[in-house]
């Protein structure tokens, strides 16, 4: 994931393990996990599903920290 | 700067060549994943919900693990969790051998609270529609909605509108060979997994993360790769589940998923229902179009498409909403969102085209923007012999009746950075060229082969191309957005120029001359101002002794281009009598830049027209209603072409600059909204919704009668 890509600036903290295709791609467009694209497809590396662990959908609207099982970029493993 | 140097030039580049892998493919030799077999290894098979929308009350695997044979059972959904769709994973075995493993998901008992289910967009969307996605009000999401200009003043100045509704079903990737994977422990800290991935560095990173390994201790495989077609980035949950059953029972797992499971849980191309008017003036401009549309991916979110599309339209309202539906999530398919968008404008393009009295083609030429494709409809139309279409549609005698038609499309492809790779010459003058990007069928292997040998004046079979492995540490990135040959073959280009430069520096002083005077032969190195000082390819590797030159390259953007045009024209014929509908020629002009391989550029335009022709004419997904299941997820009753179907197909490589530009998706855009445009000129009969089935052309005949 995000191989060779800097991670772009976001403007507040995105969960690491919310999945989409652009994250794959040389060239793919990382604000995707930022804000929802209604062409992208969401996912989470934890589950491998579209929920995470809480059984809830995941998206960059949805993956926020109000949610048991967020961890922002850098941010301890989901325990 | 760097080139790719004049065409007359290039030994190589550009040239047809015959793929690397070709030998081994047809016989039998290359491996796939599903190839794989290791000693003592285990098989594993995933028990599945037949139901499309249930709570898990309890999971009862004691009589499985008591089945003789079984290594382990493990539930992969909680207790307590929904299962949203038919094939969401319930439990998973690992067994001796596959039958035993098939046996023992029988044997997993699950207790269920069955919940209401909606499986078409038209039910998830009634009033009365059970909520099946607690986040969505009324099973949709919040609409996206793009405007453009003033579409009520457009609307003002049209002197001729269409109304219409466009409707896509839902089309699964059909990969030949299937999602899966070979998992294997070497120690507790370390795991092997040959993998059916688009993307060996993204499914190791993930793997890494997802079991808290290091990265650097995780190696994954794919030597070769029988399809993905956008679903194959992440490990997905079977990759998950192959891991979790070989650390647990000590032993390597092949979790290869069925064609079943491939039809319901493995990704699909979201559907397309488009209500649109568009307006356009007397002497021939679009200036008004306005668009209502939804789709489904799933349950998942996902479900875009393209619109307006490709043709300037000043004033435009576009509104577009993802309904859920207990159905398996959609995945990224070839283009997204762009065959179901270029169908609808094309097909919409045509009928103002009609209204307006104008030709077609000249309807495009006025309101296309992409000068490329100005110059492609020329072409095209040449050589479909446009001229023989009916003037007036349906106007042909006979029971078949024959029709033209074109659609367009365009996409990016420019690739991107993040590709490492390795050059390295020998001293006994064999050449290794290394990276972690993967062949998925559509031939990089060779291209690489062909960067190096052209740059050092030798043959695609000197060179030792390693792809697919994630071992050397040498990172690319997924193959996926028509992005591997832009982002690789620049670096490998630069670390072979890397690598020569080297090679001349050592041998400069043999030679009797300054470096900037030698140049590569055929197998050769010679001074250029003096022929006569030439030493054979071997002769100035052997000068490296015990040593060898190792070069790594950049990703030069000089060498690559964003921007694929492309349009293609149909010609079909139709049974006016039984409704059977046969696609005769596909003439597909494709912009790709520099064609590095042109072989394998026309096997990529064949293979993205045949996917096009399949959405066409064949494919859809059957959902029923009452029992929330998929009616043919199977060959036999979901149709993909074959022989039978599949056209003469006249793919020309549309040079139009020399920097490579990724052609792998663009090729399937126009073909839909071709075909149905040549059946309307065939018979008169718009068919606006795919795909287009004897069925339907009957019932329009029928109703035009």
């Amino acid at each position: 994931m995000l191989q060779g890509k800097a991670l772009p600036i976001f403007n507040r903290p995105i969960c690491q393990y919310l999945r989409t295709k652009a994250i794959y791609i040389p060239g793919g467009n990382l604000q995707n996990l930022v804000e929802n694209n209604p062409g992208s497809h969401y996912w989470c590396n934890c589950t491998m599903q579209v929920v995470g662990p809480d059984d809830q959908f995941v998206s960059p609207d949805a993956c926020k920290q109000s949610r048991p099982c967020f961890n922002p970029v850098g941010g301890k493993p989901v325990v | 700067m760097a080139s790719w140097g004049e065409a007359s030039e290039s030994r190589l580049i550009g040239k047809r060549v015959t793929r690397l892998s070709g030998k081994d493919k047809v016989t039998g030799k290359a491996k796939y994943t599903f190839d794989i077999n290791e000693p003592g290894m285990l098989y594993g098979r995933i028990l599945r919900s037949e139901t499309a929308h249930a709570t898990v009350l309890g999971i009862d695997l004691s009589e499985a693990e008591a089945l003789p044979g079984v290594k382990a059972v493990i539930p992969i959904i909680e207790v307590g969790n929904k299962l949203r769709y038919q094939g969401q994973e319930i439990a998973a075995v690992a067994a001796d051998t596959d039958d035993i493993a098939k046996d023992a998901i029988r044997l997993i008992h699950v207790d269920l609270e069955e919940l209401p289910s909606v499986v078409t967009e038209a039910d998830a969307m009634a009033a009365d529609a059970p909520q099946i996605r607690e986040d969505w009000a009324g099973n949709q999401s919040e609409p996206n909605v793009r405007e453009d200009g003033d579409i009520n003043a457009g609307f003002t100045e049209a002197a001729v509108e269409v109304e219409a509704t466009y409707h896509t079903p839902v089309q699964t990737h059909v990969c030949l060979e299937t999602h899966g994977h070979v998992a294997k422990w070497e120690d507790e800290q370390n795991l092997t997994v040959w993998a059916s991935t688009q993307g060996v560095f993204g499914v190791r990173n993930d793997f890494a993360q997802h079991f808290e390994l290091p990265a650097n201790q995780v190696r994954v495989i794919t030597e070769h790769m029988g399809g993905g077609f956008g679903s194959k980035f992440g490990p997905g949950i079977e990759g998950r589940t192959a891991v979790e059953l070989a650390r647990i029972t000590g032993k390597a797992v092949k979790l290869m998923l069925t064609r079943k499971d491939e039809h319901l849980v493995a990704g699909n191309r979201p559907s397309m229902t488009q209500q649109v008017r568009a307006g356009a003036t007397s002497d021939g401009r679009l200036i008004a179009y306005d668009m209502k549309g939804y789709g489904t991916g799933g349950i998942s979110s996902g479900a875009g498409f393209t619109g307006p599309y490709v043709y300037h339209v000043p004033n435009s309202r576009a509104e577009r909403v993802n309904v859920a539906v207990n159905a398996g999530n959609q995945r990224a398919m070839r283009a997204p969102g762009h065959p179901q968008g270029a169908f609808a404008m094309d097909s919409l393009m045509d009928e103002l085209a009609e209204k307006l009295g104008m030709d077609p083609v000249e309807f495009r030429r006025i309101n296309d923007p992409n000068e490329v494709r100005q110059a492609q409809y020329t072409l095209g139309a040449q050589e479909i012999g446009w001229h023989r279409r009916n003037h007036v549609p349906g106007s042909g005698t006979g029971v078949k009746k024959r029709g033209m038609g074109l659609g367009s499309g365009q996409w990016g492809g420019g690739g991107g950075r993040g590709t490492e790779a390795r050059v390295t010459i020998n001293a006994d003058g064999t050449v290794e060229a290394v990276t972690g990007t993967q062949d998925i069928g559509t031939g990089i292997r060779t291209v690489i082969a062909m960067i190096v040998a052209e740059e050092f004046g030798l043959d695609i079979t000197d060179v030792r191309v390693n792809v697919g492995d994630s071992q050397p540490g040498l990172p690319s990135g997924g193959s996926g957005g028509s992005q591997t040959t832009p982002s690789v073959a620049p670096v490998i280009k630069t670390a072979a120029a890397a690598a020569k430069q080297k090679l001349f520096e050592r041998i400069a002083p043999l030679l009797e001359a300054p470096v900037g005077d030698l140049r590569v032969g055929t197998g050769t190195i010679y001074v250029v101002s003096d022929r006569t000082k030439t030493i054979t390819w071997k002769q100035a590797a052997g000068q490296l002794g015990m040593d060898s030159i190792s070069e790594g390259g950049t990703w030069d953007e000089e060498l690559r281009q964003n921007g694929a045009a492309g349009t293609q024209f149909a010609e079909v014929e139709v049974d006016t009598q039984t409704g059977a509908l046969r696609v005769i020629k596909i003439v597909a002009v494709q912009d790709c830049g520099l064609a590095i391989n042109r072989l394998t550029t026309e096997s990529q335009i064949n293979g993205g027209v045949i996917m096009g022709l399949g959405q066409a004419i064949l494919e859809e997904r059957f959902m029923d209603p009452e029992t929330g299941r998929m009616l043919n997820a199977n060959l036999e009753d979901y149709k993909v072409p074959g022989t039978f179907e599949i056209p003469e197909i006249q793919s020309i490589v549309f040079d139009t600059h020399r920097k490579v530009t990724g052609v792998g998706e663009p090729p399937c855009i126009p073909t839909p909204g071709a075909i149905a445009n040549a059946v309307y000129n065939a018979i008169g009969v718009r068919i606006r919704s795919l795909p287009i089935t004897p069925d339907k052309i009957l019932d329009a005949l029928a109703e035009k009668a």
